[in-house]
């Protein structure tokens, strides 16, 4: 009997050994750098989060780089380029020795097929939209999405063939000739046209969506879907390292589901000399607890983003490796603007002297202080502070707490008692917390107003689609700039934008946007965007609260050439590491 | 025993259907939209619904799930058994995904059986050996305090302790033997504890019965009785409670992979209906319904390989 159940536990051991379940080693680095979560999409079209765009940075180049450290361009693939005299006209000259991981030369026409991928309703690219400021290219997604939905009228369900779908693309591609001002009239010269004159369009150009792919590899993992009349460009197909080519300075050498991103030097990178390191590892770990130990005992060389919890600790010490970053995002709470609500009740909420009276009982410097505790800077803007080089937002406009004042906007507004306004509640959703904010916030509302507000913790999922449905009176909300610009923030806000949930409505400030963008005098646009900014925080449809920073970890006697700035873009090739140097704590 | 097997094997995909079923009704109804982005950011109406064509979300549950019955069944060209691509990592399939995780959630699973049945095993006997003395009380303190302990709280100390302070081990991840062990004790000292009570209780149960005693009376010894007589009977319960064990450990653990950064199993269970990502959610309750409804067939099997008094 004692045999076979030492059989048994014998068993249970080699199992294990059968399976080989732990796979191979974790590799060696020059350089190693953590992340908590694994990546939702390495396909630049595709992509919509900022640890992606981390890695995409790395694999892939642009036509132009932006150095978010110093926040001037620089030539990418493109070794120089014309912009004609009305701003509208941008001609890219391709440098010759730019080259894909496989050798290939990188073409003009590769940006095109790339470019055009991104604005296909089919690749249901997040980012899609920053392709509409060429020409044409807005007319042409919708003419496509239109086509494809023809296709389901004449087929109906299941009723066409791949063939029919090809004839479908061939029509569009046409289509897209026609109608879209982006041309390659040779292998090296890119030229493409605008709707409007646009100031930073060169720096929109390192956003992730226009970094090119490799034709080849992504049209062999693409199927026509005959129910829809689709392109089905797989992306779990071309993207896995075995079949991935890119024209960054890294290729993708190897990677493990949830464990690492291991990347090489990419030899065929026509500027390979001037690259600092050979090898970056992105190590997936998803406990912040163990990250900290393991950069502690010198695993991680780089830590992007340390969590409140530990954070809070660390930047009291003496430590020169935690580094406090102001970043690129606004913290606040949106109103309802609706006059009335979901429920068909109205709101108090439409009124602006009640949103900008409750904005003005936030005392800012007590929740950083108590319970955020990051020393985050207030946020008295939405565009924050420090993110842009040549706007300075209006933020002597901003609500500043002064409950005297913002009792009387109540009474002014026919509140006398804050008690009279009823069935406000504070949505968030229950990861990351926002919990405690709230409650800090429920308690000023109450003390300094009176008003009552209910708390509703609810999931992330669920807040935001009550939020897309105004089936909130008060939420939690942040935001982080896409591009260098202040419109990334401020488009938001417009009367008929997707993202303004609060339904406020401004002509004004509708007005204000469209004249900046038509602006041709830079000064002067940027005066029109601080006089529309201006009017959305006098009538604040949402309380502004502070400016997000991000607490990082490195030893700078370690690491060189690693830029930390407000956009927590990292430029890897420029990075080397003595792991010789250092102190004690950082071996 | 055989026919067993074979009625068993015949209710298979009938247990799997129901389960399906209800799985694709329950991650249908739940709220919110799998292709929106954590950070609220809204994508234009057009591309959200070229997603959900994209994915066939636009057609309801009965269509989606023909669809992904036919992927799992028939395969596609890009797998076989195709659970689908992953919403929320879109670079993923599902079955590469389980594919990855699943040896991962399996090692440590059979690795956790292995400390638990030797612990609770030798434990059970100890205490069994001689009921109410020093080392049966002190495995029955043993037993209590690892039945009682969550495990984020067991593995919090092992980890401060044995990779912290005494650094005999790597504080996280996966990839080495070394890697497994703290996890597998972690996973381990509950159901080690059960097994040490299963066994003590049945041996002491079946020493004091009348066929031990006679036996015992004819001049058997005491060791003989407990191995070769006892220990088998009262070994019985052990085996049914390890059907079911042994699917929830090798399925993996959410609080002990994220707490030892292991990339397994757990963490999908979870974090796929946070994410409301279906294709994912109806892919690993499927693999862990397979694996329960399997481990049972395994464990009735193995009645009849321990005793064989029991007939199927």
């Amino acid at each position: 009997m004692i045999k076979r159940i030492a059989g048994l536990i014998l068993l249970m051991f080699v199992i294990p050994l059968v399976i080989g379940g732990f796979g191979d080693p974790q590799p060696q680095a020059d350089f190693v750098y953590s992340s908590t979560a694994e990546h939702n999409s390495r396909d630049p079209q595709r992509m919509t989060y900022l640890h992606d765009i981390r890695l995409t940075d790395a694999l892939f180049e642009t036509l132009v780089i932006l150095d978010f450290n110093d926040m001037k361009t620089y030539p990418g693939v493109a070794e120089s380029w014309d912009i004609s005299e009305d701003g509208l006209t941008y001609t890219f000259h391709l440098r010759e020795n730019a080259r894909w991981s496989n050798g290939d030369p990188v073409t003009a026409g590769d940006f095109l097929y790339s470019w055009r991928r991104a604005m296909l309703p089919d690749t249901a690219a997040g980012y899609g939209h920053f392709m509409f400021f060429i020409k044409g290219a807005e007319a042409f997604f919708h003419w496509r999405s239109d086509q494809l939905e023809r296709y389901v009228e004449t087929f109906g369900e299941g009723g066409g063939s791949e063939q029919d779908a090809r004839v479908y693309w061939d029509e569009a591609q046409k289509k897209f000739d026609e109608l879209v001002a982006l041309s390659a009239p040779d292998d090296r010269t890119l030229v493409l046209q605008l709707n409007r004159r646009t100031e930073y369009f060169l720096d929109m150009l390192a956003f992730a969506t226009f970094m090119p792919v490799h034709p080849p590899s992504v049209r062999a993992g693409v199927i026509f879907n005959a129910d829809t009349g689709g392109l089905l460009d797989d992306p779990t197909y071309w993207n896995d390292p075995e079949r991935l080519i890119s024209n960054g300075p890294y290729i993708l050498q190897d990677r493990k589901y949830r464990r690492y991103n291991y990347m090489v030097a990419n030899e065929c990178y026509w500027d390979r000399a001037s690259m600092k390191n050979n090898s970056v590892l992105e190590m997936i770990v998803s406990n912040e607890q163990s990250q900290l130990l393991a950069y502690e005992s010198g695993d991680i060389d780089y830590v992007p983003g340390v969590i409140p919890a530990i954070a809070y600790d660390m930047i009291r010490s003496d430590r020169n490796d935690v580094h406090v970053v102001p970043r690129a995002g606004t913290y606040f709470y949106n109103f309802n603007c609706q006059p009335t609500l979901n429920n068909g009740e109205p709101n108090a909420l439409a009124d602006p002297r009640v949103r900008k009276a409750l904005a003005m009982a936030i005392d800012r410097d007590e929740i950083i202080k108590s319970v955020t505790r990051l020393d985050e800077p207030p946020a008295y803007s939405f565009v924050p502070p420090t993110a842009l080089k040549h706007y300075v937002p209006p933020t002597e406009d901003g609500p500043r707490f002064d409950p005297v004042r913002a009792k009387a906007l109540l009474a002014e507004a026919g509140y006398e008692d804050g008690g009279e306004i009823k069935g406000l509640s504070i949505l968030y959703n229950t990861n990351g917390g926002h919990e405690n904010t709230a409650q800090a916030i429920q308690n000023m509302w109450k003390e300094y107003l009176g008003v009552d507000v209910t708390l509703e913790g609810v999931e992330t999922k669920i807040s935001s689609a009550r939020s897309r449905t105004q089936d909130y009176t008060i939420r939690r909300a942040a935001w982080y700039g896409d591009y260098a610009d202040p419109t990334t923030w401020l488009d938001i806000r417009r009367s008929d934008d997707e993202n303004n949930t609060t339904k406020w409505e401004n002509l004004e400030f509708d007005r204000l946007l469209d004249q900046a963008a038509e602006a041709s005098d830079p000064e002067l646009r940027r005066d029109l965007l601080r006089q529309a900014e201006s009017v959305l925080i006098r009538e604040s449809p949402m309380a502004l609260i502070y400016h997000q920073v991000e607490v990082a970890l490195f030893d700078p006697d370690r690491v060189s050439g690693l830029g930390l700035n407000s956009w927590s873009r990292v430029r890897f090739e420029h990075i080397s590491v003595d792991r010789e140097r250092g102190d004690g704590r950082a071996k | 025993m055989f026919r067993l097997i074979f009625w068993r094997l015949v209710q298979f995909p009938l247990i799997l259907a129901v389960i399906f079923v209800v799985t694709l009704l329950l991650a249908w109804v739940v709220p919110g939209d799998p292709l929106s982005t954590d950070d609220g950011r809204e994508v234009k109406p057009e591309i959200k619904a070229a997603m959900m064509r994209q994915y066939s979300l636009d057609k309801g549950p009965v269509y989606f799930g023909m669809s992904y019955l036919k992927g799992i069944v028939v395969g596609t060209d890009r797998a076989w058994p195709d659970f689908g691509p992953s919403l929320h990592h879109q670079d993923e399939r599902v079955s590469g995904i389980i594919g990855s995780s699943l040896p991962v959630s399996v090692m440590l699973g059979s690795a956790a059986l292995a400390v638990a049945l030797f612990i609770g095993t030798v434990s059970g006997v100890i205490g069994a050996l001689r009921p109410g003395g020093m080392l049966d009380l002190s495995s029955l303190g043993v037993a209590l305090v690892g039945i009682s302990l969550p495990n984020f709280v067991t593995g919090s100390v092992l980890l401060v302790v044995f990779a912290g302070m005494f650094k005999w081990f790597p504080v996280a991840g996966w990839g080495s033997p070394m890697h497994i062990f703290l996890p597998a004790v972690t996973l381990g000292i509950a159901p080690a504890a059960y097994i040490a009570r299963l066994v003590r209780l049945g041996l002491a149960d079946i020493m004091s019965s009348d066929y031990i005693r006679t036996a015992r009376a004819k001049g058997l010894s005491k060791h003989k009785a407990l191995f070769e007589h006892a220990l088998k009977v009262a070994y019985l319960p052990v085996l049914s409670f390890m059907g079911p064990a042994a699917a929830s450990v090798m399925t993996g653990s959410f609080v002990v992979e994220k707490l030892f950064n292991i990339p397994g199993m757990g963490d999908h269970f979870v974090n796929s209906v946070i994410n409301k990502d279906q294709f994912l959610i109806l892919g690993v309750v499927l693999t862990f319904s397979t694996m329960l409804v399997m481990f049972n067939l395994i464990v009735d099997v193995a009645y009849a390989w321990i005793d064989p008094r029991i007939e199927l």
